[in-house]
């Protein structure tokens, strides 16, 4: 009995004196530089190595939740961040970011990628795949396609964003005859995904997601898919809406060259390459190689959607409301 | 000599409830008016209640609340009727499903969930209800089930005699003996369902929104960090007054691990249906996500678990289980290490403070009623400046844990504390004991279960939290629930069995803690 009271009493001395004694050292040490990134920001873990080595700069990163938290907390702590280098606002959040006075200097396109339907080609079965957003009006794909709510995702605002642009003022019209075709809404991406889609156990062979998930479902197939074999998930490539993530320099830096040469890095070749099949996306820096993977299963987008950041800025809230409104009533 | 000793008490009271104070000042209070200064626009705090959206959110999160409660409650006093009254076969395994769905994590379950449920019920007020079910009756079973422990059989057994219909002999003989349990029990849960977040973002579906996820959606996807503070410190206010009058006449109801001591009744037929029904609800969850993490594509495998444990190397996958696993753990410890002398301090307080024990224990639910979106963007603005820098400190993230996990352990405390016969600790003093002596020797030994009980829940709640980690949290040092999400947002067979396998483990780890920390049979 006299144990626990001991420990409890000692654990409690503990806890605050390593609280006092880890606030203090944690900020003395200079050269290591601090990355803001999303969640699902997953180099490897060598990633950095080569920046290390060549500046003796070490790299940490502190991860900030989705693209839409990280630039709420950037904008928020915009002059005394909680980093150095910010990485992937993209062109849906670039506009408040800036307007938020994150930046010192511009920041730089890093990697790009495209929103599109995929189509599950088993769960297609005989039904030929759709290629433009006009065929998903089509009978022919009723009660087929799920996308994500724009009011809650970033690519079901991508996908909406891709309607506006292709349609205009006209873009209503347009979901109101989604809804006659009975399309499904949900919340977020992996739901769409992981439990609507015919892939994974769900009754809808049509999803809003990127134009690269089919090397990745080919890279993450179990059993191994030999090579040359078929794809097992194929994009509508008249769908896209294209995205654009950027990185830059957070203003109230203390080391800004320092985090000017990390900037620099992140748009280098050695970094660039390995984005595609850790990130999935298409990296900025056109002198970097695809790997095999994007070269035979992530179809080539010739032509997309885009609207200027301003605009998506301006009208986020109005465009949401107005698809809530239309869609979810 | 009496006035001597209650002055000296009243010291002690302000002393013990400190930590706990400073604890809900440093990580609700102080950030949330540092944020309200910062970014609130006063027009704001009117107009924001003319948005449609917000109405909408502010009705649904009252009806789905109130709802979710009373099929709780009915569902659950029945089940603590059984479990209480009944010896059968899978009693105690039944107690321990029920006790580990309490504190699994949110989004682990609503996946489960969905899993489950026929795709027509997937976006309904019905599937919530279900999971809130699910997350909210070990409250009612935990609450209630002592006080109806307490009811012999011969009390039943003379009310027959006397004449009684079974109903009467509910109505006036059980129902009054479990009703301010049931009445604690109730606020709970309405509490718990009224800011559920994780359940009903899927479960819910796109339109269903509560107040919670309205101010996600201002907070992040709208950037009208003006509107979501104003409703954020609304349903704060909303929530700690509701429960300081609540509470003013009640005591706060005993919340234990340990159902115990049955009488020897066999259940009939009907019983065991019901008993049998509760049972597959509970595993069915569990069962559904243990198939999903070995199911790739269309097939079965094992890759899941062999790429998660490190077994099996995946090109585009990069997973340290074993380093999430130890920060993991590291937090839950730190945690329930804060949360447990904080908790246990502030409850000494409170029931010693006589008639509004209750009533100032509520306050202890207060970091629990703020959105953690906005915890986290509060303790952003108010933590950045030397010495008080310490909002990139990972911490930070075991302090919110504790923060969120002292209710739970005020609650698994109170009763305890009160129970403590007043005569054994004079009977010490006057045998000459030194207060740290009798408090070491007297008080601790009868604080055993309060104590593992509390350990249990603040491990748990540490283990499974995801908004606030989410938001503070490092690359190198991620924890279970951060990975599980990492691994759901990547397109893929194995990404998605991982993710699964994951899950799982964060569930048997849980369960783990749960049952060893707390298994000795309760006194």
């Amino acid at each position: 009995m006299n144990k626990t009271s001991i420990a409890i009493s000692t654990s409690l001395a503990a806890t605050l004196v390593f609280m006092a004694t880890s606030c203090s050292s944690e900020t003395s040490t200079t050269k290591d530089l601090t990355l803001i990134a999303y969640d699902s920001f997953t180099p490897p873990e060598t990633a950095f190595d080569a920046f290390t080595q060549e500046t003796g700069i070490k790299v940490h990163i502190a991860l900030a939740g989705d693209a839409g938290e990280m630039v709420a907390k950037a904008s928020l702590t915009a002059g005394n961040p909680e980093g150095d280098v910010i990485w992937g606002v993209d062109n849906t959040l670039i506009s408040r970011a800036i307007d938020s006075k994150i930046f010192t200097g511009d920041p730089i396109e890093v990697d790009y990628g495209y929103v599109c339907v995929n189509f599950d080609i088993a769960g297609l079965g005989t039904t030929a795949p759709p290629i433009t957003l006009d065929d998903l009006v089509s009978s022919d794909y009723q009660g087929m396609l799920v996308v994500e709510n724009p009011a809650t995702s970033s690519t079901g605002l991508a996908f909406l964003l891709a309607t506006i642009a292709a349609f205009g003022d006209s873009w209503p019209d347009y979901w109101q005859q989604l809804v006659a075709n009975d399309v499904l809404v949900v919340d977020s991406w992996d739901e769409a995904y992981y439990t609507a889609f015919t892939r994974y156990g769900g009754d809808r062979p049509l999803v809003v997601s990127y134009s690269t998930s089919p090397p990745a479902e080919v890279i993450f197939a179990d059993p191994p898919l030999p090579a040359g074999s078929p794809a097992l998930t194929g994009v509508a490539t008249g769908t896209c809406f294209k995205q654009v993530e950027y990185a830059g320099v957070l203003r109230g830096t203390e080391f800004t060259k320092q985090a000017q040469q990390l900037v620099e890095y992140l748009t280098s070749p050695i970094f660039q390459a390995l984005l595609p099949e850790s990130l999935f996306v298409y990296p900025a820096n056109k002198d970097v190689a695809l790997p095999q993977s994007f070269i035979d299963y992530a179809p080539k987008i010739v032509s997309s959607f885009s609207l200027p950041p301003e605009e998506i800025a301006k009208n986020r809230q109005s465009w949401t409301d107005q698809w809530s409104a239309i869609v979810l009533q | 000599m009496v006035s001597h000793s209650s002055s000296v008490t009243v010291r002690h009271v302000r002393l013990l409830a400190s930590p706990a104070t400073i604890l809900v000042l440093v990580t609700a209070v102080i950030p949330l008016v540092v944020l309200s200064t910062t970014v609130v626009r006063s027009a704001d705090i009117i107009s924001i209640w003319q948005n449609s959206a917000v109405q909408k959110a502010l009705i649904f999160s009252v009806w789905q609340a109130l709802l979710s409660t009373i099929f709780t409650i009915l569902i659950g006093l029945i089940a603590t009727w059984y479990l209480t009254r009944y010896q059968f076969r899978g009693r105690q395994a039944l107690i321990t499903l029920i006790t580990v769905s309490f504190v699994l994590p949110t989004v682990t379950v609503g996946a489960a969930f969905i899993a489950v449920l026929p795709s027509w019920l997937h976006h309904s007020t019905f599937a919530i209800v279900l999971a809130h079910l699910f997350f909210n009756i070990s409250i009612v079973v935990r609450t209630v089930g002592p006080r109806w422990n307490s009811i012999g059989d011969q009390l039943i057994d003379s009310a027959r005699t006397l004449g009684a219909t079974p109903l009467q002999t509910w109505r006036h003989v059980i129902m009054p003996l479990g009703k301010s349990a049931i009445y604690s029990s109730a606020t709970l849960t309405f509490f718990m369902c009224f800011t559920s977040y994780g359940i009903i973002t899927i479960l819910g579906g796109p339109g269903l929104a509560t107040l919670d996820i309205e101010i996600y959606r201002r907070a992040v996807q709208l950037g009208d960090l003006s509107g979501a503070t104003v409703l954020a410190v609304a349903q704060m206010l909303f929530i700690t007054i509701a429960f300081l009058i609540w509470s003013r006449s009640r005591s706060v109801e005993l919340m234990t691990f340990r159902v115990a001591a049955v009488s020897q009744h066999k259940p009939a037929v009907v019983s065991k249906l019901f008993v049998g029904a509760l049972t597959i609800f509970f595993l069915a969850p569990l069962l559904a996500l243990s198939i999903a993490s070995i199911r790739t594509g269309q097939s079965w495998s094992l890759s899941g678990w062999k790429v998660l444990l490190g077994i099996q190397n995946q090109r585009g996958l990069q997973v340290d289980i074993w380093q999430a696993l130890l920060t993991s753990g590291k937090y839950a410890l730190i945690a329930s290490c804060i949360a447990l002398p904080t908790g246990i301090a502030a409850t000494y307080a409170f029931s010693k403070n006589g008639s509004t024990n209750g009533r100032w224990s509520s306050l202890a639910i207060l970091p629990l009623s703020i959105s953690p979106v906005v915890v986290g963007l509060a303790i952003l603005v108010t933590y950045d400046f030397a010495p008080f820098e310490f909002r990139s400190s990972w911490f930070l993230i075991p302090v919110v844990h504790a923060a969120i996990a002292m209710p739970f352990v005020v609650r698994a405390a109170l009763p305890v504390v009160q129970g403590i016969p007043p005569d054994l600790r004079s009977a010490a003093a006057t045998l000459g004991s030194s207060p740290w002596r009798r408090f070491c020797f007297v008080e601790i030994p009868l604080l055993r279960p309060a104590i593992t009980t509390g350990i249990a829940f603040s491990m748990a709640i540490s283990l499974g939290e995801f908004g606030a980690t989410s938001f503070l949290t490092r690359r190198e040092s991620q924890t279970l629930p951060i990975v599980i999400a990492d691994l759901f947002g990547k397109a893929g067979a194995i990404p998605r069995a991982s993710g699964m396998t994951a899950s799982l483990l964060l569930v048997i780890v849980t369960g783990i803690i749960v049952l060893s920390v707390d298994r000795k049979p309760h006194v």
